[in-house]
Formats: C-alpha cells, structure tokens, sequence
C-alpha cells in the first residue's frame, strides 16, 4: 500500500469536540477518508460496514468500551487484522500494557498531536501481518493475572 | 463487600493486633516474674525439701514453659491457642501460689493457715486473672474465669480452719472478684464500642481517599481531552494554515477558544473549593424568597449541565416562603441541586420541588439563624425520579471530589464538587442539607435543604405555624 492511496479511517471517541477535531485533522493532514463514530457500538458498526484501513480507538467510551472493541474487532476473523490504535487520557504504565493486552497495535496518551497521530496511523498501517502475530503472541505468553487484576 | 462487613472486617483485623500484641508483651513480663518465683521457690525447696515444694516447683516450671508457647504461637499470629494457654498459665500459677500459701509455707511460718495479710493477699492477686482474661479474651472468658476464681476461693476457704470469719471473708472475696470483672467487662465495652467508631471513621475516610483518588483520575482524563483538542487546533493550524478557507480557520480557533473555555471552567471549580476551604466570609442574613430562588436557579442552570426544559418542573411553594440567608450561596445550592436533578434523570421524567415550613427540635435549632426563627425552620426538597443512589454511596456525597463508581464510569460530566459546596453553603447560613434515595432506577432521589426562615414577629410563631413575612418587591 503506498502512501498516495486513499486509505479510510475509522475514529471512535465519546467526545463530540475532541471528535470533530480529529475528524478534521486527519482530513486536512493525511489522504484519509474518515468515519467518525461516538461510542464503541456505533464504532462496531463502522468498521464492519467500511473495512477501514486502520481504526482509532477512545478508552473511557459509555456501553462499549475501547479494550471491549478492541477485544471484539480482535475476536471476528473478518476484522482481526485490521490496525487498531489506542488513544487514551489514561497515562499510567497498566493503562498502556492493558490497552496493548486487549490486542491494540499501538497506545496513544493523550493529547496526541495531529501529526503524530497521522504518523502512527501510518505507522499501524505498516506493520507487517508477520510482527502483529509475534508480537500478540509475546503478549498473550505473559502472566494473566497482570490483566486480569486490572480488570477486575 | 458490604460497608458493613468491611468495617467489621477491619474492626476485627484491628482488634485482632492489639490482641497479639497484647498478649507478647503481657507474657513477656510474666515469664520474667515467674522465672523470679521459681529461682525463691527452688531455694527453699533446697533448704526444706517435701515432696509438696518438688511437685509445686513442678507446676512452676510447667506454667513457665506454658508461657514460653503462648509466646511462640502468638508469634505465630494464633491468637486463641496463645490467649487461653496465657490465660490457663496465670490461672494455674496463681492458684498453685495462693495453695502453697494457704497449705504449705503458712504452716511451716506460722503453724497454721492463717486470715492474714498474706492470704488477703493471695485471694486478692486471683483478680489478676480475671483482668487477664478481659484484656485478651471475649466477655464469655470474663465471666468463666471470674467463676473459676469463686470457686477456687471457697475451696481455699474451706482449708482455712478459720470457719467463724468464713462467711464475711467469703463474701468480701466474691464480692471483690465480681467487681474486677465488671470493671473489666466495662471497660472492654467501652472500648469495643470505640473500636467501633474509629472503624467506622476509617473505613469512611478510606472510602474517600479511593473516590478522590478517582477523581484525581477523572479531572486527569477531563483536563486531556480539552488540551488535546485546544492544541490540536492550534497545531493544525500552524501546519496547515495556508490551504484552509477562511471560514475553516475561523471555525477551528473558534473550537479552540471553546475547549480552552471548557479547561478553564475545571480549573476555575477546583480553585473555588480551594477558597472556600481557606476562608467562607461571613455575611448578614437577607430575606431570600425561595419561590423566586428556584425560579432563578432554573434560568442559571449551565446547559452542559443539564436542560431543564427537558423535565416537567412541579413547583410547590407559597409564594411568600422565604429564608434568611445569603442569595448567592442560595442560588448556588439550588442551581447545583436542580442540575443534578436534570442530569441523573431521563429527559421527560419530572422534577418537584417543594418548599414548606417544619418545626425543629430545640439541639437542632440553627445557631446562626435570625433571632425571628428560633424554632421554625423552611424545608426545600428538589426531588427526581431518576437512577437513585444506591444507599452505601449517601454518607459520601457531601465530600469534596466525590463521584460515584458509576458517574465515573458514565459519560456524565461532573468534577464531584457541586454537593460539597451545597453543604459548606447550607452549613455557613446555619442550615443543612441530606439527600434520600431507595437506591432504586427510578425512584429517583430527594435532596432536602433547611434552613433558617424569615418569619413574622416572635408572638405569633410561638403559638402556631408562623406567618411569613412579606418579601421585599425586588424579590
């Protein structure tokens, strides 16, 4: 894929101000066609119905949160492969190992800057199918418990 | 776990150390007063060998090594095992001191047993015992210990041949016993109920500290988000200034502008209870009109906050209800109240507030009321019929930084300081405030305000409700 393609993006996050923005942004910044969505179902929907090339994910979302999507993209073999980035207020180093656990390619602490993010965006997009695999299996080999309490 | 269970949990963790400690160190000086024992007894069993100074210097030795287990096992953190062998050892030892008294040395010394000061004595140390069993064990231990030692008297009393003061002596001895062990049984209530108290206040504070400790959490993820997006504005335009429109440029720093606002208004609600923890000023109290507080507090209402418009609104209240109080902090409390109301309701469910007058018991009575409304108070009540409050999470609403697990988790903004600043604002003009709630979707919860009232003259209040007085027309 080059970086000249249209590529289409999917962008979930609760906050209207802070969704329009990125909305904005990513046109502006990147060749991008941008789905937006403000809540982890409406997300769900977007990426089945437009097979987005990569999706950015809020945290703290009401009903369906961003490791649940995460977890659920992840578990459907039809959107099992697609890039998902994590983008979250949620600094602290068990906020990033959870948000990676849950099967995310990259974790984002907000504020992100537009160009960064357009630049992980592209980043996620690149990762080989072969360095997603190894890397989910490194995670997945790790002690359940450092999850599971969080989750808990 | 339920509030309850935790604070008894914590209660018995507590009690439990103290126990443990107790019992080291109370074991710790008996074996070295009992060592004591054993090296003056062993001296005169060396002098004056019988087979009763071998067999009691037996029981010495044994009670000793007795002490050294309950040591050990409390070391160990087992508290029964070690609190009954402790309380069993000073038991034996005593009585096995007092009975080589009473049978032994005081016949060898006096010829024979003796109403002495030494036997006084040594009926009086079986209260050690029983003092013993209040400080490490449970009330049942006091009383069975207590009779153990009646028993373990009269047996004395019955080898004593002093038969003519038996029944005098008998008396004093219980009697003496009976009042140690209900010194004992009171002072360990008297500290259990405090235990409990302090339980209380620990796990409440501890309750606190986690929900500001979210909160901490909370204000860090609602400060991100307006920076990210005031930033991003900004860093968008620097890079891409050039190729927007100038409608776009306007409607990008306009965003920005707005996001920023939005960061200001946190900060500004957190700085405010900073002050107000410094310093409330004081103020002369003014006839507020509640009808027209309400009414008011209905127009300030933040639209972020809550719509009003999206609630049917009951009002209940006499037009000439009215409260002696400061107007800012009054609006405040309602605006606060109202908004919540609209907030943790579905739109279309109503909102009633009430206001009527209610009669205080005198230690209730307002201390900063005016001298027209001693004993009459104005009770406000904003009621919604909304997600409740489950009835653990009540005691906490009042604090500073407080949000419930479930507004934290919700997409309802809110920074857990609006009911804080209700109750210092009631408190500073002399009233208070409580929230009711069955905890259930739906039946929502009442929030009720009291206050001092503004009330026509003395004469009249004291015979029958009081007649409101007339509100000043720029109310």
């Amino acid at each position: 894929m080059t970086s000249s393609e249209q590529m289409t993006i999917v962008i979930v996050e609760d906050n209207s101000s802070l969704l329009d923005f990125l909305h904005f942004a990513m046109e502006q910044l990147g060749n991008y066609t941008v789905y937006s969505a403000p809540d982890g179902v409406a997300g769900l929907e977007m990426v089945t119905l437009h097979r987005p090339q990569c999706v950015v994910i809020d945290v703290k979302m009401p009903g369906l949160d961003g490791h649940q999507l995460v977890r659920a993209l992840r578990g459907d073999p039809s959107t099992a492969t697609i890039p998902l980035i994590i983008m979250t207020a949620f600094a602290q180093d068990k906020d990033r190992f959870k948000g990676l656990a849950s099967g995310a390619d990259l974790f984002l602490t907000k504020p992100v800057m537009p160009q960064d993010l357009a630049a992980a965006i592209q980043q996620a997009i690149t990762t080989s199918e072969e360095e997603r695999s190894h890397r989910l299996k490194q995670l997945s080999e790790m002690p359940l418990e450092t999850v599971t309490e969080e989750d808990s | 776990m339920s509030n309850r269970a935790s604070e008894q949990q914590a209660i018995r963790s507590y009690d439990r150390q103290r126990r443990l400690a107790s019992t080291q160190i109370i074991v710790s000086a008996f074996m070295v007063i009992l060592a004591t024992i054993i090296i003056a007894f062993s001296s005169y069993a060396i002098i004056r060998p019988t087979i009763y100074t071998y067999l009691l210097d037996g029981v010495f030795v044994v009670c000793f090594c007795l002490y050294c287990t309950s040591f050990v096992i409390a070391r160990r953190q087992n508290l029964s095992l070690a609190s009954i062998l402790t309380i069993a050892s000073t038991d034996i030892t005593i009585i096995v001191a007092a009975l080589i008294w009473i049978t032994l040395l005081s016949r060898q010394f006096g010829g024979n047993a003796q109403l002495n000061p030494v036997t006084f004595a040594q009926f009086t140390s079986l209260g050690v015992a029983i003092i013993l069993a209040g400080v490490l064990g449970e009330r049942w231990l006091v009383i069975a210990t207590t009779i153990l030692m009646n028993l373990t008297s009269l047996l004395f009393m019955g080898i004593i041949p002093i038969m003519s003061l038996q029944p005098l002596f008998a008396v004093l001895v219980i009697g003496q016993q009976w009042a140690f062990a209900a010194i004992t049984l009171t002072v360990s209530r008297v500290y259990q109920s405090t235990l409990d108290e302090l339980g209380r206040a620990y796990i409440q504070a501890r309750k606190v500290d986690d929900l500001k400790d979210q909160f901490i959490a909370n204000v860090n993820h609602e400060l991100r988000t307006p920076v990210m997006t005031m930033q991003g504005y900004i860093e968008l335009l620097r890079l891409t200034h050039a190729k927007l429109s100038t409608e776009q440029l306007s409607t990008s720093l306009e965003k920005a502008s707005q996001s920023g606002q939005s960061l200001l208004a946190l900060l500004n609600s957190i700085l405010e209870v900073r002050e107000i923890d410094q310093e409330l000023p004081a103020f002369t109290p003014q006839v507020v009109g509640v009808r027209e507080a309400v009414g008011r507090a209905k127009l300030l209402i933040d639209p972020r906050e809550g719509n009003v418009s999206e609630h049917p609104l009951h009002l209940e209240i006499s037009a000439d209800l009215a409260v002696a109080g400061e107007p800012i902090r009054m609006q405040q409390i309602l605006v606060n109240l109202l908004s919540n109301a609209c907030k943790y309701s579905e739109p279309g469910t109503p909102i009633e507030v009430t206001g009527h007058v209610v009669a205080e018991s005198a230690e209730k009575t307002f201390p900063l009321a005016l001298n027209v409304a001693r004993r009459y108070v104005v009770e406000i009540v904003v009621r919604d019929y909304g997600h409740g409050i489950p009835a653990e999470q009540i005691s906490l609403l009042f604090n500073r930084f407080v949000r419930l697990p479930r507004d934290l988790a919700s997409n309802i903004s809110g920074n857990g300081l609006g009911l804080y600043l209700c109750r210092v604002y009631a408190e500073s003009m002399g009233g208070r405030i409580w929230a009711e709630s069955s905890g259930v979707e739906g039946d929502g919860t009442a929030f009720h305000l009291r206050l001092p009232g503004a009330f026509a003259g003395d004469d009249e209040r004291e015979s029958t409700l009081p007649r409101l007085r007339a509100l000043p027309h720029s109310w």
